[in-house]
């Protein structure tokens, strides 16, 4: 298959509606309506989807613009099987309980962690890296 | 750094007492880094306003408010205080003043100007809607500027897309203005450091700002310059010469200027200027009163933003002799002037400010102070975009720095070129332009399609994907590929090589490189101007002369002092040996290599320019030749093959050499072949240099032949085992010999037996009958199979030995004319 080099091969993706997973682990979806060299990217109609389990939720957001270095990942969605998920669809106040009590889990659970860590007489690693920063 | 100040000042109150107190004050009330440029610019630069009192921030406040109500063109006392490296780099409060002030100033020289009466009176016909903008732009704070933004294109509004309402009421007044107020903006920013780049245009540039308030700016923006139809309308106009509509030109314009990339010290200044989005006024009136008359009013030595900051441009706005909106791409004197002359700014060498050089234009809100900088090219460069409608849209929606690339290396503008010129350069050094607009409109094509209603797709313009795609294959383009990407290329030239090979292609057709650009490079070698006595070199650097960090020269001077310092050292003397011996091989690559450069220069050459590199070649080869021999010591040239490194040097070179050089080294090897193979390895061993060896056999004479064969049996040798039977226990010397009596067969084939020489015929049969009681006594085990086996070889042997021998070693013959493995010839 023949592609652009670099970033000009995100130029197909313009004016689709794409899914794009930052840096910090957020997922945006949006139509990608520009582009720059750099891969920054400004999406449309931007929603922040958060997924717990087998549970999401949508936020809508507008316009995003993305600095391209914190895009890690980028793929256009399918329009026909978009709802064909075995997903299902909570609100947003649902998800972000959700979300938070995962955290607050995974959070407790790296602190056992730790402390089991240090029962047995060693260092946990301290650059301890919160998901969500 | 500020604390040592402090307690320098504190520790010494007798030294500059004076200034002992300002800088506490600045310390004291300035944020951190105010104080530090105040002290490194008092430090630079000397404090200027000797008193003690001297507050300039609190002067120049004072000053700019004065400003507002009168005319004071006699505040040249403040010039004198203030060298305004200050307040153009920290009194960000009063920049908008100095704006003002400058706008004025340059009203005022403007209208000294003697003008064509279409002229003014196009000026004339501007005033009413800058006065429309005025408070807008002019307001004591700018915020409230980029709030006005908000309330006129309101994220909150249904469609932010539609433009045609929001657009003419916010955008569309204010656009004469847009254009001076961005080169304001730029005579700015030269004086911030930003090593981010931010942009000023905040209307425009969506990545610094932090509110999502800018990307509908953005959007409205970039629907601002949509319509294909009025884009396409306007180059028709400017095609047949008609007068482009004001709003039209200056809606160009504002998408340059106002796009431009002017590096912030930090997005919040950003909120201060209002330049990106509020400018308004012709670029033409700016530089057309810069570049003339002022010239003559205002003394060289003040510098260029305190000057043009002194009057507010209230005064000339309001007075009806505003800046002149005229359409410069066409009747523009200035134009025309700045680039009939010599050693204007934009030509001049980078690194000389341009407030210092005479000739350029010194009045000029770019030539600040503070010399030079990247962003100066910034509006200079404009001109050029205006002149060409159909760049402008590569900064209609810049989410960076894409601007820059737009500039050309040494800074210089692209001012100089004509819109065909532009074109054309940049179809020229990029071949694949065309390729890549076919592909991108392919791409369109299938973008489009596949939509159902999407009312906002196409944002983003063709010209500006173009555009993207264009950069990105210009970052793969290539002058030289053995430069830049050296073992990439010949690995690749190597595989297809393999690969033909492989493919049965008799012809050793190694795939050539041809580089245009290589014939070229050499004559642009680049040598630093050197003084005599002088301590360091003065260079330039570019792309194509990169600074120099270690010289190579030095280096090389540096290590052979150390060489001759381990000589004295009582280190192991085999290291050292082995040490030099490398080294000294590494002089035979040296040679080699120059050799492979001449060939990929030849290539690129005319046939007629080719001679003399060709002498060159020749010349190299015979010294690496010369270097190979050793001067027919022996000894020297199985040092060089016993180590891996020396043999695919030998390897290498031997294809390269004159058939007689080859031969020459052949025999050498012949004559040693013994000692050769009891230093052999079984790792990369003299088999490497085989393909090569065989490769010269393949092409000698009998005589030749002969003469190997000679020199194989007379090798000196002071053990009792003969030298062949040395060789057919070997890898590598089997396939000599093997590959000898091939091509003694080959003769004998060729010629008939009358032509034959007696002599040469005995001598051969000697060897083979040699051969043959050799190869009857060397028991089976240790026989080596060679490297390549031929049938033919067995034939031969029928022709030299009577029956009984050839029965003798009929068995073992075997072993050189079937190979164990595919590799029968």
């Amino acid at each position: 298959m023949n592609y652009l080099p670099g970033t000009a091969s995100l130029i197909e993706e313009i004016d689709k509606k794409l899914l794009v997973v930052l840096r910090d682990g957020r997922t945006l979806i949006g139509y990608l309506r520009s582009i720059d060299q750099f891969a920054n990217l400004v999406l449309h109609r931007t929603i922040e989807r958060i997924h717990v389990g087998k549970k999401y939720g949508d936020i809508p957001r507008g316009i995003f613009i993305v600095r391209g270095e914190n895009v890690v990942l980028l793929g256009e969605i399918d329009l026909e099987n978009e709802g064909n998920t075995n997903l299902e669809e909570v609100s947003i106040d649902e998800i972000l309980e959700m979300q938070r009590d995962e955290q607050q889990e995974k959070q407790q659970q790296e602190e056992k962690k730790k402390k089991a860590l240090m029962e047995r007489g060693l260092q946990p690693h301290t650059d301890f890296h919160d998901e969500m920063y | 750094m500020e604390d040592t100040c402090i307690e320098k000042t504190n520790d010494f109150p007798a030294l500059g007492a004076g200034n002992v107190n300002v800088y506490e004050n600045e310390l004291i009330e300035a944020p951190e880094e105010e104080e530090e440029f105040d002290l490194m610019n008092d430090e630079t630069f000397g404090d200027i306003a000797e008193d003690v009192e001297f507050d300039w921030e609190e002067e120049h406040e004072k000053l700019a408010v004065d400003l507002e109500k009168q005319h004071p063109i006699n505040f040249s006392g403040n010039i004198t205080n203030d060298s305004g490296f200050h307040t153009t780099e920290k009194n960000y409060a009063s920049q908008e003043e100095y704006m003002e002030q400058s706008l004025s100033r340059l009203v005022v020289d403007d209208e000294d100007v003697e003008e064509p009466v279409g002229l003014n009176a196009k000026k004339a016909r501007s005033i009413p809607r800058k006065m429309q903008s005025l408070d807008e732009l002019f307001g004591p704070a700018s915020p409230p500027s980029f709030l006005d933004t908000e309330r006129l294109v309101s994220p909150t509004a249904k469609n932010i897309w539609s433009f045609t309402g929001v657009d003419e009421s916010s955008s569309a007044p204010r656009q004469p203005i847009n254009n001076l107020q961005s080169l304001f903006a730029f005579a700015k920013a030269t004086s911030l450091d930003s090593p981010l780049g931010f942009r000023q245009s905040s209307s425009q540039s969506p990545l610094p700002l932090p509110k999502a308030l800018t990307v509908d700016e953005i959007e409205s923006k970039v629907l601002n310059q949509q319509p294909k139809v009025m884009m396409a309308e306007e180059l028709e106009r400017k095609l047949r010469g008609e007068d482009v509509p004001d709003s039209i030109s200056s809606s160009i314009a504002n998408s340059h200027l106002a796009a431009r990339s002017y590096p912030l010290r930090s997005p919040a200044q950003q909120l201060f200027s209002p330049v990106g989005h509020l400018g308004h006024t012709s670029l033409h009136g700016l530089i057309g009163s810069s570049a003339q008359p002022s010239m003559q009013r205002m003394p060289p030595s003040s510098s260029a933003p305190m000057v043009n900051g002194r009057i507010s441009p209230l005064v000339g706005i309001i007075s009806g002799s505003t800046p002149p909106t005229r359409t410069v791409h066409r009747h523009s004197p200035l134009l025309s002037a700045n680039r009939g002359t010599p050693g204007r700014g934009f030509s001049q060498p980078i690194g000389i400010p341009r407030a210092l050089s005479k000739g350029s234009l010194p009045f000029s809100p770019y030539s600040s102070p503070q010399g030079p900088r990247i962003p100066h090219s910034g509006p200079f460069t404009d001109p050029g975009h205006y002149r060409n409608p159909d760049i402008r849209h590569y900064s209609q929606l810049n989410m960076s720095s894409n601007n820059r690339y737009y500039r050309s290396p040494n800074q210089r503008s692209p001012y100089h070129y004509s819109s065909q010129n532009y074109k054309d350069q940049y179809n020229l050094r990029n071949q694949h332009y065309q390729i890549s607009i076919k592909d991108r409109s392919e791409i369109n094509e299938r973008g489009d399609a596949g939509k159902v209603v999407d009312e906002y797709a196409g944002i983003m313009t063709q010209k500006e994907r173009e555009w993207i795609i264009k950069i990105q294959l210009l970052q793969l383009q290539t002058d030289n590929p053995y430069l830049d990407d050296y073992y990439y290329t010949t690995f690749t030239i190597k595989k297809k090589a393999r690969e033909n090979r492989e493919k049965g292609v008799t012809e050793e057709m190694e795939p050539k490189l041809v580089i245009p650009a290589m014939a070229r490079l050499e004559s642009k070698a680049y040598k630093p101007a050197h003084f005599e006595g002088s301590l360091g070199r003065l260079t330039t650097s570019s792309v194509h002369n990169p600074r120099q960090i270690i010289d190579i020269l030095a280096k090389s001077v540096s290590q052979s002092l150390d060489n001759s310092e381990t000589e004295t050292k009582p280190v192991s003397r085999e290291l050292r040996k082995s040490k030099s011996l490398l080294l000294d091989i590494e002089r035979g690559y040296n040679l080699l290599l120059d050799v492979d450069d001449i060939e990929k220069k030849i290539l690129a050459l005319p046939e007629e320019s080719r001679m003399p590199l060709f002498e060159d070649r020749s010349q190299k080869i015979s010294q690496l030749f010369l270097y190979l021999i050793c001067d027919g010591n022996p000894e020297n040239f199985l040092q060089i093959i016993s180590v891996r490194k020396g043999r695919y040097l030998l390897a290498r070179s031997l294809p390269l050499l004159e058939k007689v050089q080859g031969e020459c080294l052949v025999s050498m090897m012949c004559r040693n072949l013994q000692h050769l193979i009891k230093k052999d390895q079984p790792e990369e061993g003299m088999e490497i240099m085989y393909d090569s060896v065989a490769e010269v056999i393949k092409n000698v004479e009998l005589s030749v032949l002969v003469k190997f064969s000679e020199d194989l049996l007379e090798a000196s040798s002071q053990s009792q085992t003969k030298p062949i039977a040395v060789a057919i226990q070997n890898k590598f010397g089997s396939s000599v010999v093997c590959s000898m009596l091939h091509r003694g067969e080959t003769l004998y084939q060729k010629t008939s037996p009358v032509d034959m020489d007696n002599q040469l015929d005995s001598s051969w049969s000697h060897f083979v009958h040699e051969f043959a009681g050799i190869l009857a006594v060397v028991p089976d085990e240790s026989l080596v199979p060679p490297i390549c086996t031929f049938i033919d070889i067995s034939n031969h042997l029928e022709q030299h030995l009577n029956k009984r021998l050839l029965a003798v070693v009929e068995d073992k013959l075997k072993i050189f004319t079937k190979s164990q493995d595919k590799k029968t010839l």
